[in-house]
């Protein structure tokens, strides 16, 4: 439409709920009043507690001195890794005391003080995470974001009216003066084809109805979406265009918990450095810059770190980890030379004739009929105020006063005939080029660094590939996506005597299903499953963590959408354990997405 | 070539003027076609004839139409700009692809249809 839009930029928030998420209060608190009578350490849980909220709060105390801070970070960490060795104890002991009791009354009151016990590691270990950011950047069972899948789409005449009386209301409503407004509002000049498609179906009073209860706020937006902590599989399409800034959209910020990503490309913020607007920075296509278009890269960093806790910084202390992705193969990007000769044949066969058409209605108007109502339609729609009456009064005019077709001359008529048909077709090719296109092959290589406060940093290398594989097995091309995730994780130290530099090696795969629901939209079903083997334990200062062995996780995930942009995914997550609690997990999940589209190029599109 | 009523999609233009019709489109943009006098063109410069016979001054002489497809989601714009050899008011219409929302499909094209008065 004729406005300034935009690049894309996308928030995401995640809630999450399961039968495990007792409130952090809440399950400190039913810590500190147990005892430790059935343990033989000498130092008991409650004193740990204690200790550790005196260490937090000296941690966080403003007036601290940046030694004094560092001190109690380093024996507060201490202090955690020794009160999860002891409730790991815990639970040890009580699984064997309870094979030899016999009163099942006990027996139950055991389990759930076991299962106590495991909520509260799996607490504690959230809060050790917290701490130890970088572990929400490495390969785990659920990782921390992922782009969404490529969405199904629908594209309808009727769909088009719908999204461009939109786009005009916004368009009016935002001119800034009388003429501007009057000139936005001149449908026969900036809106031809809405006007053609009026005037075709209006005697059956079809095309009216069906956009009678257009009620979108255009100020809401939308775009891509980077999903929160509800996806199994990382995707691997990378940022098109990123940099130095999210205000001035080169680069993309993605927040979980503590965890503040910033992910972008080289050209990008090259580009963005030069000023030159989200749409110049598209227009260099060297061979040079192809490459480093391909060529992304992303920095971390803890906010719960560095001498300001809760003090986003961005220094070397908070830094947590860094990554570099390159795209091998993209058939996703519609620029590609594959789809050239099917755009131009589009352009040519489907598109050409709808504008000829449009042509010879302005063309053979004897009496300056159209122009005639679209000066007198602009003006009534430019004296309208608010939104609300701004559609109506569109409406209105294209419902009541647009000259009907038998006002037309025989030749116009033809050419309005034409033109629906040619357009209905235009919009069925192009959709279904776009649903080749969204299903392209893509290959990724990513390698991530992570930095490990107490532990031995990490490399991650990972290799993501995803398609339309189902297509070659007779589903239909467009409707699935599968997704593999291969990586391997070393720990860039010898982590200790006899130990192997492998850390661990994981394979995951998920298969999307997309699909519309008129009237609702999009909603996507997805499976997925990962295997992961870790092959040596963690070491965490002197203390050595029992993690060796295998993990299994099993993902079901429900996309749906809500009114105004939102989307709420839901998710239930199987797991034989974590990568610290070698317990059985199950995780239910529901977040919330919006996406805040095109807010970049709204303001600056050239 | 003067813009009337300072619409840029209402041009008057003078018999024999030279019309220039220059598109500017980002990446996002994946093919820009035109129709001139309902004919298939193919951009660049055109000149400015009266009918034969003349139309009255209020009937628009020529016709000119410039479209452009969108290549994904969202994102794609467009400056078209046209001049005329006599000098006067350039015409600039920007246009953008509608952002993408939710229950509502993706904009496919953008169509501009230029009435020209001599």
């Amino acid at each position: 439409m004729k406005t300034k839009t935009g690049s894309v930029l996308t928030a995401v928030v995640a809630i999450l709920w399961s039968s495990f998420s007792v409130p952090a209060q809440q399950r400190l608190a039913s810590i500190s009043t147990r005892t430790v009578s059935t343990t033989p350490n000498p130092i008991s849980i409650a004193d740990l507690l204690l200790g550790i909220r005196t260490l937090e709060a000296a941690v966080r105390r403003s007036d601290g001195s940046v030694d004094e801070r560092q001190t109690s970070f380093t024996a507060l960490q201490a202090k955690r890794v020794l009160l999860y060795a002891l409730l790991r104890k815990r639970v040890g002991f009580l699984r064997s005391y309870q094979e030899t009791v016999k009163s099942p009354d006990e027996r139950i009151a055991l389990e759930k003080d076991i299962a106590n016990r495991l909520g509260e590691l799996r607490e504690l270990e959230q809060g050790m995470r917290r701490v130890l950011a970088d572990e929400l950047s490495v390969p785990s069972p659920v990782p921390a974001t992922v782009p969404a899948p490529a969405r199904p789409f629908q594209q309808t005449a009727n769909g088009q009216i719908r999204v461009k009386v939109e786009q005009l209301v916004s368009n009016v409503a935002a001119a800034g003066t009388a003429t501007a407004k009057r000139n936005a509002a001149d449908l026969w000049g900036l809106n031809a084809d809405v006007v053609m498609l009026a005037m075709a179906t209006r005697p059956s009073g079809k095309l009216i109805g069906d956009i009678q209860d257009i009620r979108v706020d255009k100020q809401i937006g939308g775009g891509s979406s980077n999903a929160g902590s509800t996806s199994l599989v990382s995707k691997g399409a990378g940022p098109a265009i990123l940099g130095f800034a999210v205000e001035n959209g080169a680069l993309t910020q993605s927040v979980s918990k503590t965890i503040v990503t910033y992910r972008g490309n080289l050209v990008g913020t090259i580009e963005a450095l030069r000023n030159k607007g989200f749409i110049a920075a598209f227009r260099d296509d060297s061979p040079g810059t192809k490459f480093l278009r391909k060529l992304s890269y992303s920095f971390s960093f803890d906010t719960s770190q560095g001498n300001l806790p809760g003090t986003f910084t961005a220094n070397s202390q908070q830094l947590t980890g860094y990554s570099f992705r390159y795209e091998f193969l993209n058939d996703r990007d519609p620029r590609g030379r594959k789809y050239q000769q099917r755009w131009k044949d589009l352009a040519d066969k489907d598109f050409q004739p709808v504008l000829n058409a449009i042509g010879a209605v302005a063309q053979d108007d004897p009496a300056g009929l159209l122009n005639a109502w679209s000066d007198k339609a602009a003006a009534a729609i430019a004296a309208k105020g608010t939104r609300e009456e701004i559609r109506k009064e569109i409406l209105r005019q294209l419902d009541e006063e647009l000259p009907t077709l038998d006002q037309l001359t025989p030749a116009q008529q033809q050419a309005v005939t034409q033109f629906q048909a040619q357009y209905e077709k235009f919009l069925t090719n192009r959709k279904t080029l776009r649903d080749v296109i969204s299903k392209g092959a893509l290959v990724t290589l990513e390698f991530t660094e992570n930095r490990r406060a107490g532990m031995v940093d990490i490399s991650n290398f990972k290799v993501i590939a995803e398609g339309d594989l189902l297509n070659l097995f007779g589903v239909g091309s467009g409707r699935t996506e599968l997704t593999y995730n291969g990586s391997m994780t070393f720990f860039n130290s010898q982590p200790g005597p006899g130990m192997k530099r492998l850390r661990d090696f994981d394979h995951s795969l998920q298969l999307d299903f997309p699909f519309i629901v008129p009237n609702f939209g999009s909603f996507n079903l997805s499976f997925a499953g990962q295997y992961k083997r870790m092959m040596e334990d963690e070491k965490m200062g002197t203390t050595v963590m029992n993690t060796k062995g295998d993990i299994a996780v099993g993902q079901l995930k429900f996309t749906f959408p809500v009114k105004g942009g939102f989307k709420i995914p839901l998710s239930v997550t199987f797991a034989n354990r974590t990568e610290f609690v070698k317990e059985k997990e199950v995780r239910g999940n529901i977040g919330f997405t919006f996406d805040l589209d095109s807010l970049f190029a709204r303001f600056k599109p050239f | 070539m003067q813009l009337i009523n300072e619409n840029p999609t209402k041009l008057k233009c003078a018999d024999g003027e030279v019309i220039t019709v220059k598109v500017e489109p980002n990446d996002r943009v994946a093919a820009v076609r035109y129709a001139l006098n309902a004919q298939t063109w193919g951009g660049g410069s055109f000149t400015a004839k009266k009918a034969n016979p003349p139309k009255p001054p209020n009937i628009q002489t020529m016709s000119l139409v410039v479209g452009v497809i969108y290549a994904g989601e969202s994102g794609g714009a467009a400056k078209i700009t046209i001049t005329g050899s006599g000098g006067g008011t350039p015409s600039i219409v920007q246009v953008a692809q509608a952002p993408k929302i939710e229950g509502l499909e993706e904009e496919a094209s953008d169509i501009v249809n230029y009435r020209i008065f001599i």
